[in-house]
């Protein structure tokens, strides 16, 4: 008998599919240590059957007589054919997905991704160089200040900056955004840069194109000057230097 | 002819907890062996007209029971069937320690408690059914076969590869928790008893 042949058989055996002839030949055919082996494999799926039988529960009552109530009141048949629960959870995982999909792709078909990098980048040191030369300050003086404001377009007025008063304001420079309509002036404040947006209130603040872990970095204060919006950004006291315009 | 809704019912309600547990059995999950129970009953009803009242009820829903088991587990009978991508290697059972955990098997399954499931959990949907149906259901080869629409020979297949996988999965497990380990107390107490006996 070829070895094959004789596992298939040993099988067949231990699960008792073999016709009698077929069961009274096989064992004819052992000898008493094999079939002491098998005896003992045959024990042992016993055991395997009966640890399955005993630990798994019956048919839950509820779910049976919901499910004849269904049969009997002949809703089940008007019902199409369930969605298992994997396919449900997959389903729902896909939905999930498109979804957050849509909004990442809505969030950033607004957004403009390069101020919002310009934004978070001009509030350093390193790239105010590059901003001041736009527009070089004629001078300290919130008058000089005001006066180049004025000639852009911007009408606010400053105070006098107070060089004796506890926070140590200066004017770094300042950039005037034709295209977008807003102007931006850089100050240092007790040694922190700080950036201030001067724009119509009727527009949107550029500042709403920061990414909020971004703006987050920074403090804020904003408040309303005639027709213009001001927004004082930076890494110090916002407050200080939001004073100064009226 | 066709059951109607008392004989279905009534064949019903007598397997009930039967089919239920080799549904719980083959997917492993609680709320999904529900959904797959509950799925499977409406499919029997709504294709009723299709059993022949007089033949193998328990086969018939069987049949429809593991294809709703196969997308529960996402598997599919083709996947499942590919058993020559299986490294036999990865299943040289260790003699020894089978031997050991043959000498009490009732013991042996309990010590190993639900790492048997575990293991379970790691055969494939055919290899779990057939061993089901056969093992706990008490199914012929044929019976199987015709239920998972497989010829006999792949049905043995399956059975040989789960139990072997299986066997392989629990000895790793005793071995490494040390349940059958030399030094391990019941097996001192089961060889002193060879040795007054001796």
């Amino acid at each position: 008998m070829k070895e094959d042949e004789s596992s298939l058989q040993k099988q067949a055996w231990l699960d008792e599919q073999l016709s009698v002839e077929e069961h009274i030949k096989f064992e004819e055919k052992l000898g008493s240590s094999e079939k002491y082996d098998l005896e003992k494999e045959r024990d042992f799926e016993t055991a395997f059957t009966k640890k399955l039988k005993d630990d798994t529960p019956d048919c839950p009552d509820e779910l049976w007589q919901r499910l004849k109530g269904q049969i009997e009141t002949g809703k089940i048949s008007n019902q199409k054919d369930p969605i298992p629960f994997q396919l449900t959870k997959r389903l729902i995982a896909i939905a999930a997905l498109v979804i957050f999909s849509s909004v990442i792709v809505f969030i950033f078909s607004n957004e403009k991704p390069k101020p919002v990098k310009e934004y978070a980048d001009n509030i350093s040191f390193k790239n105010w160089n590059k901003q001041i030369a736009s527009l070089k300050l004629e001078g300290e003086d919130s008058a000089v200040l005001e006066k180049m404001l004025k000639k852009n377009g911007y009408f606010v007025s400053l105070k006098t900056i107070d060089k004796k008063q506890h926070h140590l304001i200066s004017p770094i420079g300042m950039k005037i955004n034709k295209e977008e309509r807003y102007a931006q002036m850089f100050f240092q404040c007790c040694g922190k840069p700080m950036m201030v947006l001067i724009f119509p209130k009727s527009q949107k603040t550029p500042l709403n194109q920061m990414k909020l872990d971004e703006l987050n970095k920074f403090k804020v204060s904003s408040k309303v000057i005639n027709d213009y919006r001001i927004t004082v950004v930076g890494g110090h006291q916002p407050q200080e230097i939001l004073d100064l315009f009226s | 002819m066709a059951l109607n809704e008392q004989s279905f019912l009534e064949l019903l309600e007598r397997y009930k907890d039967e089919f239920y547990r080799y549904v719980y059995r083959v997917v492993w999950n609680v709320s999904a062996a529900e959904d797959v129970f509950a799925s499977a009953v409406q499919v029997a009803w709504t294709k009723k007209d299709s059993f022949i009242e007089g033949t193998n009820f328990r086969a018939w829903m069987y049949r429809i029971l593991t294809n709703k088991c196969y997308v529960a587990n996402r598997e599919t009978k083709r996947s499942s069937i590919d058993i020559d991508s299986i490294d036999e290697r990865h299943f040289i059972v260790e003699q020894d320690l089978n031997k050991r955990a043959y000498e009490d098997p009732n013991w042996f399954f309990e010590e190993c408690g639900d790492e048997l499931y575990q293991a379970l959990k790691k055969l494939s949907t055919a290899e779990k059914s057939c061993l089901l149906l056969l093992s706990v259901e008490k199914q012929s080869y044929k019976e199987i076969a015709s239920i998972l629409e497989m010829p006999v020979g792949t049905v043995m297949t399956h059975l040989s590869r789960g139990r072997t996988k299986l066997r392989r999965l629990l000895s790793v497990y005793a071995e490494n928790s040390g349940i059958l380990s030399k030094d391990n107390k019941h097996f001192k107490k089961e060889s002193n008893k060879e040795g007054e006996s001796a």
